[in-house]
């Protein structure tokens, strides 16, 4: 192999110029995503199962391809290098712009690898990702050659699976799994594979909480699993963690917060698949700090105040960390902050040209004729979108 | 597989701040406040007469008052009638040709027959919104409650959808009166946890979907009888049945792989683990309970919540004739009302569409399942209104089809080197599944 280990400094800047300096983002040829999966596949071999983070840092839920609404986070979160980003998975899928958003995120954790974690999601799949739209939106943009979803998809293969931050808080996409009690379980998976449809590696991508029942129930539909309170407590008992973050589940608020924080749902794709109008959020954390004194004295004088509805001051964000009244309204431990955030402009702009009002990836429909009238008509806002449908 | 590398990264963490101080971000994700210099060539010059063109053609479809000051009047005519030859070319080969309602909507019509309102129709600029070939025409409907941001267009007098001024997300009503029918549409975000979390309390007893347009609705009414029908997510959701004899393609390997493996994977654990755990780890992964069944497709058996309203079997067709007939459409809107990944294995969705003629209206509400690797399913409800007769006719129509036989038939074409995107495009496999059942129903006796 003549492929080097590492790739120069110049280089990775001059991807990310590529992807954020331009409107649209230029796409990286295939030889650059060759080289920067294979790469980042080399530094991965050595990354352990479960990744040992620490904070301060920023969790971040499933993106979709939403690429404009990933420089959202980067706008309220703070950019890398500055803020440490962990990303819970699902970034390709559903959006127009999966290409980029893995792209982007790759040369991101090439160029500042302690501040970047990536884990891997269900989306990060090659079934999976030829059913929901990147497989169909790499042949689109690459002149309907698969290699680079190849490239991509062979990468996938290493990311890690979950991560502990400070010790005490577990991250991964989906969930629990009945086939494990212990992160070690885990760690000593052989993950360099293609997500199987069951054992632990599967149940840590796909299951759920559900608040309404005990133990692990089978979902209905015949595969997966919903984990239920007890089974939280006590893999987090036997393990000394406080928490569970995961991403996986759509919610209309961008987060969920299950038994008064023992699990959280972290959602980051605004207007998911740009029609479901939902807000999207990072997890902040600042510390894990939760039985220090300081902290016990700051939380009663804190207990007067009284909730006042939905809308959060100035005040209320500089003190966001420290604010019971925000914590309570969340549902978070202590040190912790969900930002939330709505879609980005760009986001608006693709649901206004109706791209997919009734459709899933309807993009296809969009490269057109290739005629200059046929970018004129595509630059029309959806308001004329009429069908003689029968 | 411990980590030895990250301790020596940790030192790196000290000292960094989750803190949105935007002084301190890297340059590389400012958002450039000017636009950066276009790149000299033909290319840019041309996207910006496009936009401009766009901008000019746009702000002449607004409401009068809202045009804006800056755009003479005659100049915005001008331009779109220039672009009236070219939209009207689009409409006609837009149209479906085929007579047949049942499966040859041409996939082509989502995008093509997409003609914008204003310039489709040019014969009917002249007219007055309130005359449409001798039918009475009120935008909003005349029993509009509260605010309407959905005003008709100057030009055609079709209802603009989304409103002009939409914010994102949107939130739109419009509405329109015709002769003595009344359409109300409704476009609002996805319920949020409060309201989802009262339906599960109190109408609800299985998860819902995972995207529930639960406050979306079409609505008809006649102003003068009172006839009402109305289609919405949460009456679709009460018509589920009980139980749903599908599961997921790979539901077989992985129930015997979960008796076998698990019992084995225990026992490996258990050893592991030894004295750490001392619960009997098998209790975790047999007996498990399956959540109460319910029909985890979410297939609905849903015509539309009807009211002063009654359905007679019907030999009657809806007139596809006439729904061939280019007349202008003054309403048109489409929303979805539920949808759900199914975990990734496919896709269910029940969305409807409706567009409002002078002389008539179609509704269609369609649900379409794909479970990967098992099956197709769609449920269509059109709902016919002729507006001079105040014949109503419900056509209510299943089709299913196994998912291997028809991806069998895609992957026959060699030229289709992704052929999973046809069985994603929902039109396409409409027309490419049979019809297992069709229903019409009218509310006059034949």
């Amino acid at each position: 192999m003549t492929v080097p280990f590492s790739i120069p400094t110049t280089d990775l800047d001059y991807c990310l110029e590529q992807l954020l300096d331009h409107k649209p983002p230029k796409i990286l040829p295939p030889e650059t995503i060759q080289q920067l999966c294979h790469t980042l596949k080399t530094q991965l071999l050595s990354a352990p199962n479960i990744m040992q983070l620490q904070s301060p840092i920023s969790v971040v839920g499933d993106i979709h391809g939403q690429y404009h609404d990933l420089l959202e986070i980067f706008q309220i979160g703070g950019s890398p290098p500055d803020t440490n980003y962990l990303f819970l998975g699902d970034y390709v899928d559903r959006g127009y712009y999966s290409v980029e958003t893995i792209s982007l995120l790759i040369a991101l954790k090439l160029r500042y690898p302690d501040r970047i974690y990536l884990i891997r999601g269900n989306h990060e799949s090659r079934t999976i990702t030829t059913n929901y739209g990147f497989y169909t939106e790499v042949l689109t943009k690459y002149n309907g050659s698969s290699e680079v979803w190849t490239y991509f998809t062979d990468l996938f293969d290493y990311l890690p699976l979950g991560a502990t931050i400070d010790g005490k808080i577990f991250a991964a996409h989906g969930g629990l799994s009945p086939s494990c009690q212990q992160l070690d379980q885990i760690r000593a998976l052989d993950r360099f594979r293609e997500i199987p449809h069951d054992g632990i590696m599967a149940d840590l991508v796909w299951s759920d909480p559900d608040t309404e029942i005990m133990d692990f129930k089978l979902s209905p539909r015949g595969a997966g699993y919903l984990f239920g309170l007890d089974v939280i407590n006590k893999f987090c008992h036997d393990n000394d963690l406080v928490q569970m973050i995961r991403a996986h589940q759509l919610c209309n608020e961008g987060y969920t917060s299950y038994w008064k924080g023992k699990c959280l749902t972290v959602w980051s794709a605004p207007n998911y698949c740009y029609r479901c109008g939902n807000k999207a959020s990072v997890l902040e954390i600042l510390h894990s700090n939760y039985g220090s004194k300081e902290q016990q004295r700051s939380n009663t004088e804190e207990d007067i105040i009284e909730d006042d509805g939905n809308f959060l001051s100035y005040e209320d964000y500089e003190n966001r960390f420290n604010s019971l009244k925000v914590r309570q309204r969340q549902g978070v431990l202590a040190g912790q902050f969900f930002n939330v955030f709505e879609a980005s402009p760009e986001n608006n702009e693709d649901t206004s040209q109706g791209k997919s009002v009734n459709g899933i990836n309807s993009n296809e429909n969009f490269t057109g004729n290739g005629d200059f009238f046929s970018s004129f008509f595509q630059e029309r806002p959806a308001k004329q979108y009429v069908e003689y449908f029968l | 597989m411990s980590n030895p590398e990250n301790k020596g990264k940790e030192d790196g963490h000290v000292g960094t701040g989750t803190t949105p101080d935007h002084s301190k971000s890297s340059k590389i994700f400012a958002r450039p406040n000017q636009p950066r210099l276009p790149r000299a060539g033909i290319e840019a010059v041309h996207v910006n007469q496009a936009r401009e063109m766009v901008r000019l053609h746009t702000s002449g479809r607004l409401p009068s008052g809202q045009a804006s000051g800056s755009v003479p009047h005659p100049h915005v005519s001008s331009t779109s009638s220039q672009f009236t030859a070219t939209s009207n070319i689009t409409r006609t080969s837009g149209i479906p040709q085929h007579p047949s309602l049942i499966s040859k909507t041409t996939t082509t019509t989502t995008r093509t027959s997409s003609s914008i309102m204003s310039s489709s129709f040019p014969s009917t600029s002249s007219n007055r919104h309130n005359n449409h070939k001798g039918a009475s025409v009120s935008v909003p409907a005349i029993a509009h409650d509260g605010e309407c941001n959905n005003p008709s267009c100057e030009h055609c007098g079709g209802v603009i959808i989304p409103a002009p001024q939409a914010s994102f997300p949107i939130e739109d009503r419009p509405s329109i009166t015709i002769n003595d029918w009344s359409i109300y549409t409704v476009k609002k975000p996805i319920l949020n946890s409060q309201e989802l979390d009262d339906l599960s309390e109190h109408r609800f007893d299985f998860p819902l979907p995972e995207m529930i347009f639960g406050n979306n609705f079409v609505r008809i009414i006649n102003d003068k009888t009172g006839e009402e029908i109305e289609f919405n997510a949460l009456d679709a959701l009460d018509s589920l049945d009980p139980d749903c004899k599908f599961k997921v393609s790979y539901h077989e390997e992985w129930l015997a792989s979960r008796k076998s493996k698990s019992s084995n994977s225990s026992e490996k654990s258990e050893k592991a683990l030894k004295e750490n755990s001392t619960k009997d780890i098998s209790t975790f992964t047999e007996n498990l309970d399956t959540l109460k069944p319910y029909d985890w497709t979410y297939s609905p058996n849903y015509k539309g919540h009807v009211k002063n309203l009654t359905f007679h079997k019907s030999t009657q067709p809806i007139p596809i004739q006439k729904l061939l007939k280019p007349d202008p459409i003054l309403f048109f809107d489409e929303s979805i009302l539920f949808e759900d990944e199914l975990a990734d294995n496919g896709i269910s969705m029940l969305s409807t569409k409706i567009r409002v003629m002078p002389t008539c209206l179609l509704l269609l509400c369609r649900f379409f399942l794909r479970i990967d690797n098992v099956i197709f399913r769609i449920r269509d409800t059109r709902v016919f209104i002729d507006f001079e007769t105040n014949q109503i006719l419900r056509e209510y129509k299943e089709q299913e089809f196994p998912y291997d036989e028809l991806l069998t038939i895609v992957t026959s074409n060699k030229n289709n080197n992704d052929p999973k995107k046809l069985l994603r495009d929902i039109n396409w496999v409409a027309q490419n599944i049979p019809v297992i059942s069709t229903v019409t129903e009218s509310n006059i006796k034949d």
